[in-house]
């Protein structure tokens, strides 16, 4: 079977000899579902061809290179509708600003930091609401669709519906610094200044827990889209990893010697980028392994953002980078400079748009290539008409995915629950025959690699994780480090607490 | 330099008239999906849940008899005619979506045991207690005044046995009646033309296999099962079991398979090759089931038993699936499964007859495409998150009357204090001494030939 995206792991049947399958019936049935599934596969891989619309991208000639081209030549070449996609807000008095896009990416919302709050539809340029709330606006964020929005001000968080008309004052979500909207949780993820995380659900407006970090202010945070746990980055140079459900986080990863600048997760939940004070920018492998990929030197990022196709914007200063490709080779792909420092910088979703939210007003930038081209209208449909839009809201509220789920293995679901099968068989009376099933794992694939970081790392996660349940983090980490490492190590790169990772991973 | 940017030209997004369907584009790529397995699980719940909402299986009763129910049978061509006979010797004819009855005969004095119909489906032949084979046109009457009682059979025969079942031979004019002993009887002749025994032991049921036309599968009062083949005029094979059976029925699906109910509160499936070792067997009621009907798909049963209840099972599973109950169902005596294995009809002890839906929570009528759809999706999401124990949980979870949860609870000790002085012995006897006998077998006592 060729192994596209749509394809979801072998089948129970051809992996597994026939007589592990005991009944004749049994393994007739499984051999007729892989069938569909495979059919399935075969169908999703066909349907492709009604896909309409086709990614963008630039196309250059020798000897020119992308990073060259500045925002008017780009504007140029491209048609007139596409063109007034690219635009500049002027809002020197009460930046800098915070952005959220819509998840259908239609409609922009801008939170200054002074308290200039405003919602429109940056297509075409309708305002939706303006307002100012004359106290300090932390963060400001969509939720489930364009009716209704959060803003983390001074004091507490406000709900506001697209009028602008308050709607609820969450005062459990004090002086809350960062807000992260869960779509198919209907959690609003809030980050303290006191360095609490909380998660408020929206549908129920219950608090549905709040964890300290007791790591200082949360004003770097970010949620995986693809599994719903949050990433926190904290001022000793750790992303730490909270899911609603444990007191304690759930993973800490030592990512910089130095504070953390910016985080950002990509759709597939596969790659994180932080930025560190050091101004290095670092990849990491999110799907079991945490192992570093790369290692940039580009100024201390203030935003990242990955885009639905895998770009990735990074605003340092005054100017923001686009790279593709992302990975082993990283690539520049544009840069953009603006007028302020920037303060949010922002993939459009479905759209070929990054909007950066600087301290001197808003720019709104045409990337190629960056939004994905085919939306699916189940899901988030940018030319919703208002039916659509409220069969949508409740069809995802029944939807709406149980606290208890989110963790940090998607696929612990459809996994087998040996845990209480172990547990149910051992509370069966002694005189009841013991089912003969084998509760281990199957054996691993004999070409996986698990690369030898991942075993220093996790030795590294343990000694952090028990020291941090021992003493107070804040102080004393960052001086322990050089004192773990071999003076060997240490010659290398003296400032990098990872170069270990390096060397083994060259042996 | 060329530059391509996404423009979606939003023409090709709505729709063009009022009147068109909203368009919808699709991709399944699957990083526009995020959390599909907890999504679907979602899902799976609320339909799961919206199933047992929708339970509503009990569509209405037959009022009419003045005495108990004895017998139900179905008319084999017709599905909306349905025929019942009573304790008083009364037999009805019912327009089942009419709920109405059509027909009414004093047929018999005393019980009506059975009912059958011929292979032309023309005629309706019943037994009673007074001794007598009587037959009747099957077809509800013309005109109004024969409604009241005064409808007169097409011929009787007066016998000399005890007649306390009927069965008709798919494809020739024969049937068999059995009570003391099985006799075969050829169309109107007043004589039987055929005599089959084994032992001394009278008979309480008697089946033809609809399929397997010639054979012919009866329970007698010694316990046992027998099978009879009317070409050779010979029993062919018997199995005794610990308690007597009470009915059996005919897979019509697969010729060679046949269900017992048993007094012993399960009822037994059977290969009629192999009767020593039972197919199933089906646990779950707290009292003796007097009835079971095969659906006419093959894959499920219907048995009706004296702890007042009706279970469906599957018949690839041990216990039921669904359990009904009312509170003014009494015993009962009879169950059927619709040709269109839709409903399921039941004659209980207190005169009435009731309909049921095969599948509680099924909607009725004719359902639009769309709607059908998302049952199916909801069924199939449902199968797949079937061994979650949330799911399972809800999805099992039924109510029962106060008599039958304490029966149950009452018979779930006996099992355990029976299976653990059996391991006791076990484990302080010789090896051997006390085998595991499988639970299929356990009430098999002998398959003779």
């Amino acid at each position: 079977m060729e192994k596209n995206k749509y394809y979801r792991g072998s089948s129970l049947a051809s992996t597994r000899k026939k007589n592990v399958i005991k009944s004749k019936v049994r393994h007739k049935k499984i051999i007729q579902r892989d069938q569909k599934i495979e059919e399935g596969l075969a169908k999703a891989t066909k349907a492709e061809i009604l896909l309409s619309e086709q990614a963008g991208q630039i196309e250059v000639e020798k000897g020119e290179h992308t990073l060259q081209l500045k925002q008017c030549d780009i504007v140029k070449h491209v048609d007139i509708a596409s063109a007034t996609k690219s635009f500049h807000l002027d809002l020197r008095q009460f930046g800098p600003y915070k952005i959220s896009y819509s998840l259908n990416g239609r409609q922009l919302l801008l939170g200054g930091h002074k308290g200039h709050i405003a919602a429109f539809d940056w297509v075409t340029k309708k305002l939706l609401c303006e307002m100012g709330v004359q106290e300090t606006v932390h963060d400001v964020v969509w939720l489930h669709n364009e009716n209704m929005f959060a803003a983390a001000q001074k004091q507490w968080t406000y709900m506001y519906d697209n009028q602008g008309i308050e709607v609820h004052c969450l005062k459990a979500l004090d002086r809350v610094t960062s807000l992260n909207f869960l779509p198919y949780h209907f959690l609003l993820n809030a980050g303290h200044e006191s360095g609490f995380i909380s998660w408020v659900d929206v549908s129920i407006g219950k608090i549905i827990s709040q964890y300290g970090t007791y790591k200082g202010s949360l004003d770097i945070m970010t949620v995986n889209p693809s599994n719903a746990v949050t990433h926190c980055g904290h001022a000793n140079g750790t992303v730490s990893l909270w899911t609603p459900n444990s007191k304690k986080s759930v993973a800490s990863v030592l990512c910089h010697g130095t504070p953390i600048s910016a985080i950002a997760i990509d759709n597939v939940g596969r790659l994180m980028a932080t930025g560190g004070r050091d101004g290095l920018l670092r990849l990491w492998d999110l799907r079991n392994t945490f192992a570093p990929l790369t290692s940039v030197r580009v100024g201390v990022p203030s935003s990242l953002n990955f885009s639905q196709r895998g770009l990735l914007a990074v605003g340092t200063g005054n100017q923001t980078m686009i790279f593709s490709e992302v990975g082993q080779k990283q690539k520049p792909y544009l840069k953009h400079v603006t007028a302020g420092f920037v303060e949010s910088a922002k993939f459009c979703p479905f759209e070929d748009v990054l909007g950066i939210g600087t301290q001197r007003g808003f720019d709104s930038i045409i990337v190629p290539g960056a939004g994905e081209a085919n939306f699916d209208a189940l899901e988030r449909n940018p030319f919703q008409t208002k039916k659509q839009r409220k069969e949508a809201e409740v069809r995802s509220l029944l939807e709406k995915i149980p606290v208890e789920l989110i963790s940090m293995d998607n696929s612990i679901l459809g996994d087998i629950d040996t845990e209480s099968l172990k547990k149910a068989r051992d509370q069966q009376p002694k005189y009841v025959k013991k089912a003969d099933i084998q509760l281990q794992h199957r054996k691993k694939r004999k070409n996986a690699k698990i690369p030898k970081i991942k075993e220093g790392l996790r030795t590294e996660l343990n000694l952090r994780m028990a020291k941090n349940a021992k003493e107070d983090v804040s102080e004393g980490e960052e001086d322990d480090q050089p004192r773990r490492k071999t003076p060997k190590q240490s010659q290398v790169i003296s400032d990098d607490p990872l170069a270990r990772f390096v060397k083994k991973k060259k042996k | 330099m060329k530059v391509k940017v996404l423009s979606r030209n939003p023409d090709r997004y709505f729709r063009e008239t009022k009147n068109d369907i909203h368009k919808v584009p699709r991709n399944y790529d699957p990083a526009l999906h995020p959390f599909e397995m907890q999504r679907e699980y979602v899902r799976a719940l609320n339909a799961t849940k919206l199933e047992r909402v929708f339970a509503k299986p009990f569509l209405g009763c037959f009022d009419g008899h003045s005495d108990v129910v004895s017998c139900l049978n179905k008319h084999p061509d017709q599905l909306s005619w349905l025929y019942s006979g009573a304790a008083d010797g009364m037999v009805k004819q019912w327009n089942i979506p009419l709920r109405k009855c059509v027909r009414t005969m004093q047929a018999h004095e005393g019980y009506v045991r059975g009912m059958t119909f011929t292979e032309d489906s023309e005629t309706l032949i019943t037994i009673g207690d007074d001794k007598n084979i009587r037959f009747w046109s099957s077809k509800p009457p013309e005109s109004s005044s024969e409604e009241d009682g005064d409808v007169l059979p097409k011929h009787s025969i007066i016998t000399k046995y005890q007649l306390s079942s009927i069965s008709h031979h798919a494809k020739k004019n024969l049937f068999a009646t059995c009570g003391d002993a099985c006799l075969l009887w050829e169309g109107e002749r007043n004589e039987p033309i055929n005599k089959f025994e084994w032992g001394a032991d009278t008979m309480n049921c008697v089946r033809f296999n609809p399929s397997q036309c010639n054979v012919l599968g009866g329970c007698a009062s010694d316990r046992s099962i027998l099978l009879y083949d009317i070409r050779g005029g010979s029993p062919i094979r018997k199995v005794v079991l610990s308690l007597r059976s009470n009915s059996i029925c005919w897979n019509p699906m697969e010729p060679f398979v046949f269900v017992a109910a048993n007094e012993d509160y399960n009822s037994y499936m059977f290969d009629m090759r192999r009767l020593k070792n039972p197919l199933n067997v089906f646990k779950d009621h707290v009292s003796a089931v007097i009835d079971v009907d095969f659906s006419p798909t093959g894959k499920e049963i219907v048995t009706g038993s004296y702890d007042k209840t009706i279970r469906i099972f599957e018949v690839d599973k041990g216990h039921s699936r669904e359990v009904y109950h009312t509170k003014r169902m009494q015993r009962l005596t009879s169950v059927l499964y619709t040709m269109d294995n839709k409903y399921i009809i039941s004659g209980s002890d207190e005169m009435n007859i009731r309909i049921w839906k095969a599948k509680a929570w099924e909607k009725l009528g004719t359902l639009k495409t769309r709607e059908r759809n998302a049952l199916n999706y909801n069924e199939s999401l449902k199968e797949k998150f079937a061994h979650f124990p949330q799911i399972k949980r809800i999805a099992r979870h039924r109510h029962v009357p106060r008599h039958v949860y304490h029966a149950k609870k009452e018979l779930q000790t006996i099992r355990d204090s029976k299976k653990r002085k059996e391991d006791n012995r076990r484990q302080h006897t010789k090896r051997g001494v006390v085998p595991h006998v499988p639970e299929r077998q356990k009430n098999v006592v002998s398959e003779q030939e």
